[in-house]
């Protein structure tokens, strides 16, 4: 099983694959990409390499706007070792069918963040890189391609769904 | 970028403001035809004509009338004078056969967008995936000025608030939303550079973002020649254009 979440920043991964250590770890990446609410933080998962991609499509389709994303990725292996409690959520998305692969990190303090971001630093599978991206035009091309049925468009924030709506017109 | 279904005729100055007229055509019109057959002497304006929507390369062989945009530039300096000439040409182009009610004037006071931008920007956290504050403004602001004006706009906010962090990222993220072909036609691609030697690290983050989403082979001539001080910087900027080139090399 893998973990996704969406980063925040364009260069958040690569900003802390570079620092030196996780004690160096500049503290707007912290700020930007850890900002905990209720001490928990929103993760999604995927139970095969093959189906990361149709994961990080639900979660294109949990945000305000179409635009490129990229994706902390790791696996459950990695992750079990933070001893990080988890709990399953169900998922803001208009992407139906994985509304049921969000989960939450809970009760969060500075430790085991402290542990999550050495598993962001080390992180190399299933990804060298870490990190997952999906283009504007893929996001387009997907919502394109989902079946009326498969969009649950009152999962969507507002301002996506009038974009989605859009984009669906112009097929 | 939608357009709505309007001519705009945007007269702007090397001041503070642009004016512009915005007028509604229901039919494709030879528009320089009908600027010559009101008689308006080009010397003493001193104008340029631009077709300022991308699609629209020849307006006299490619008509869209829902599509057309036009831009009279001037380089009087005199804002005064300015509106003296929009209502001139105003009233030559009604004694050409334009309806009255195609015109209406507007003047964009480029100080006041500014200044709203900066404050909107403030509150603004820049996430990717999420639509911030100052996109909506900016989106808002398109619906009012042509892709073209939007962009001189942008020109003039960019070199004379350059040291304003937050107003600088909201631009360049709002400016990443736009296509390559857009920028490159009105100089957008060349004006971002200007950003590139900023001494934050966020604002170049945003901008090296930008050639991320383009993704034009054509921007590796720049990209290619960037030296930048901080270490991850330089990876971000180095994994672009590698993601570029192999891009380049798979479509070759």
């Amino acid at each position: 099983m893998f973990f996704i979440r969406k980063l925040e920043k364009p260069a958040a991964i690569i900003r802390i694959k570079a620092s030196s250590s996780v004690e160096n770890i500049d503290s707007d990446v912290l700020h930007a990409e850890f900002g905990s609410k209720d001490n928990s933080l929103s993760f999604w998962t995927a139970q095969e390499i093959t189906e990361i991609e149709e994961v990080a499509f639900a979660i294109a389709l949990s945000v305000s706007k179409v635009d490129k994303l990229r994706f902390v990725v790791f696996n459950d292996e990695s992750f079990d070792k933070t001893e990080i409690v988890t709990r399953k959520t169900v998922g803001k998305t208009g992407y139906r069918k994985y509304q049921n692969n969000h989960i939450d990190f809970i009760n969060l303090n500075y430790e085991r963040i402290g542990k999550l971001l050495g598993l962001y630093k080390s992180t190399k599978d299933p990804f060298e890189s870490g990190e997952y991206e999906l283009s504007k035009d893929r996001i387009e091309q997907k919502i394109r391609s989902l079946n009326t049925d498969e969009l649950d468009f009152q999962g969507m924030n507002d301002d996506l769904l009038i974009k989605v709506k859009s984009i669906r017109k112009e097929k | 970028m939608k357009k709505q279904r309007s001519n705009i005729v945007e007269f702007g100055s090397e001041l503070n403001s642009l004016t512009s007229a915005r007028f509604d055509i229901d039919e494709y019109i030879s528009f320089s035809n009908r600027v010559k057959n009101s008689g308006i002497p080009s010397m003493e304006f001193n104008y340029k004509i631009d077709i300022s929507q991308d699609h629209v390369t020849d307006y006299q062989s490619d008509h869209d009338p829902t599509n057309t945009a036009f831009s009279v530039y001037s380089k009087d300096s005199s804002i005064s004078k300015f509106i003296d000439l929009v209502h001139i040409f105003d009233e030559r182009l009604s004694n050409s056969g334009f309806p009255e009610s195609f015109f209406t004037i507007k003047e964009i006071d480029f100080d006041y967008y500014v200044n709203i931008a900066i404050n909107v920007s403030l509150e603004d956290d820049f996430v990717l995936g999420e639509l911030s504050n100052t996109e909506r403004l900016y989106q808002e602001m398109a619906t009012d000025f042509s892709v073209d004006a939007l962009f001189r706009f942008f020109s003039k906010a960019i070199s004379t608030n350059y040291g304003n962090i937050q107003f600088m990222i909201s631009i360049a993220n709002f400016l990443s939303t736009f296509s390559y072909d857009d920028a490159k036609k009105s100089g957008v691609d060349v004006l971002l550079t200007s950003l590139l030697p900023h001494k934050n690290d966020s604002v170049i983050e945003f901008v090296i973002r930008i050639f991320d989403n383009w993704h034009s082979s054509e921007s590796l001539e720049i990209l290619n020649n960037v030296k930048l001080s901080s270490q991850w910087l330089n990876i971000y900027l180095s994994s672009v254009i590698e993601s570029i080139k192999s891009e380049k090399l798979c479509s070759s």
